[in-house]
């Protein structure tokens, strides 16, 4: 089927600019997807109460606002992710 | 029909709701497309279609990828210009899909499925835009790594990524260092994604690069990493090649990186 196809478009003379410009259609609408996406994430509530109010306060996921991207969501230094990452230190392992 | 401009400037000004032939794709955009620039927009696209164009993006905008499959090819087959396939098919009706997105009609996993749909028709066109001379981008293993069912945000750059021309194998979730291994050497790939959700399943992460050093097989890929937890610091602190905060920083450092890789 494949080379059924490469050859009437072979034969239909596409052009290799108008191919990018659909491409390039292509990843503008996927883009797009992406950035509304991002949006809704940082706007939809995923937790209401009984009266339909929203009760789920994070705007950044997991990180704060704090971080070193001023204006976005980042790390600090000052969560517990390290916990999670590296193996616990000599030192704490003799304190525990 | 004839290719060309996208939205004939003619049908532009001419065009009306009621003259879309499919049902569906009319109340569609009589339902979901709210804006006036992007109603007439699109109902210029659609009535510029003929009902078997419409019929591809119909089945886009509804997810039915087998349909969108069979149709595609058919359509190609019997001499319809690729150039329309996409235009009045396959692009027109993911374009819907992400007006509906936009305004929260529809939501990632509606979205996921109707870019499957979408894909199973490009699968026919990708041989056609090799034959103009547009190569596959680069080629990307992607997966969600050891522990993590999560995949929504891989999903969604893999989406796209295969948008930006890339060639993509999923290995889907609950992928461990031997599988990417494993993946790379069986499709030659030197870019590989993997995504974390959780903070726990994030040091599968670096114990996969781990792997690939292990293997002797660190030099011959570029790691991209992401998913909610993740930060640059962490790419980093990993020895990870990028760090990408959505899917579109996804598709941009896996363009640099395959620059890189020349």
């Amino acid at each position: 089927m494949a080379e059924q196809n490469t050859t009437n478009i072979a034969r239909q003379g596409v052009s290799h600019e108008e191919l990018c410009e659909r491409m390039q259609e292509i990843e503008h609408i996927f883009g797009a997807i992406s950035d509304s996406a991002d949006s809704h994430i940082k706007t939809t509530c995923p937790y209401r109460d009984a009266a339909q109010r929203c009760t789920a306060k994070f705007e950044c996921r997991f990180v704060a606002r704090n971080g070193p991207h001023k204006g976005r969501c980042g790390w600090d230094g000052s969560d517990d992710y390290q916990l999670g990452w590296f193996p616990p230190q000599p030192a704490m392992e003799k304190r525990i | 029909m004839a290719s060309g401009s996208l939205i004939p400037t003619g049908s532009l000004r001419m065009a009306k709701l009621e003259d879309i032939s499919n049902d569906f794709l009319r109340e569609e955009v009589e339902t979901f497309v709210t804006r006036e620039d992007e109603r007439e927009n699109l109902i210029a696209r659609y009535t510029a279609a003929t009902p078997k164009m419409q019929a591809i993006a119909a089945g886009v905008v509804s997810a039915r990828h087998h349909d969108v499959d069979a149709m595609t090819a058919d359509a190609l087959t019997t001499g319809t210009s690729a150039l329309d396939v996409m235009d009045h098919g396959l692009i027109a009706g993911m374009a819907l899909v992400g007006i509906k997105f936009r305004d929260m009609k529809i939501f990632v996993p509606e979205v996921l499925a109707c870019a499957r749909a979408m894909k199973a028709g490009m699968k026919h066109i990708e041989p056609i835009l090799v034959a103009s001379g547009i190569a596959p981008t680069g080629k990307v293993i992607m997966g969600t790594v050891k522990g993590d069912l999560h995949d929504i945000g891989k999903n969604l750059c893999i989406m796209m990524l295969r948008g930006a021309a890339f060639q993509v194998i999923d290995l889907g979730v609950d992928t461990s260092p031997d599988d990417f291994i494993e993946a790379v050497e069986e499709h030659g790939a030197n870019i590989v994604g993997m995504s974390a959700l959780l903070t726990t399943t994030m040091p599968n992460m670096a114990k996969t690069i781990e792997a690939f050093i292990d293997a002797d097989l660190r030099d011959d890929v570029q790691f991209m990493v992401g998913g909610a937890p993740v930060t640059q610091i962490f790419a980093d602190e990993m020895g990870a090649d990028g760090y990408g905060d959505n899917a579109v920083e996804c598709v941009d450092l896996a363009k640099k990186l395959s620059d890189e890789n020349g």
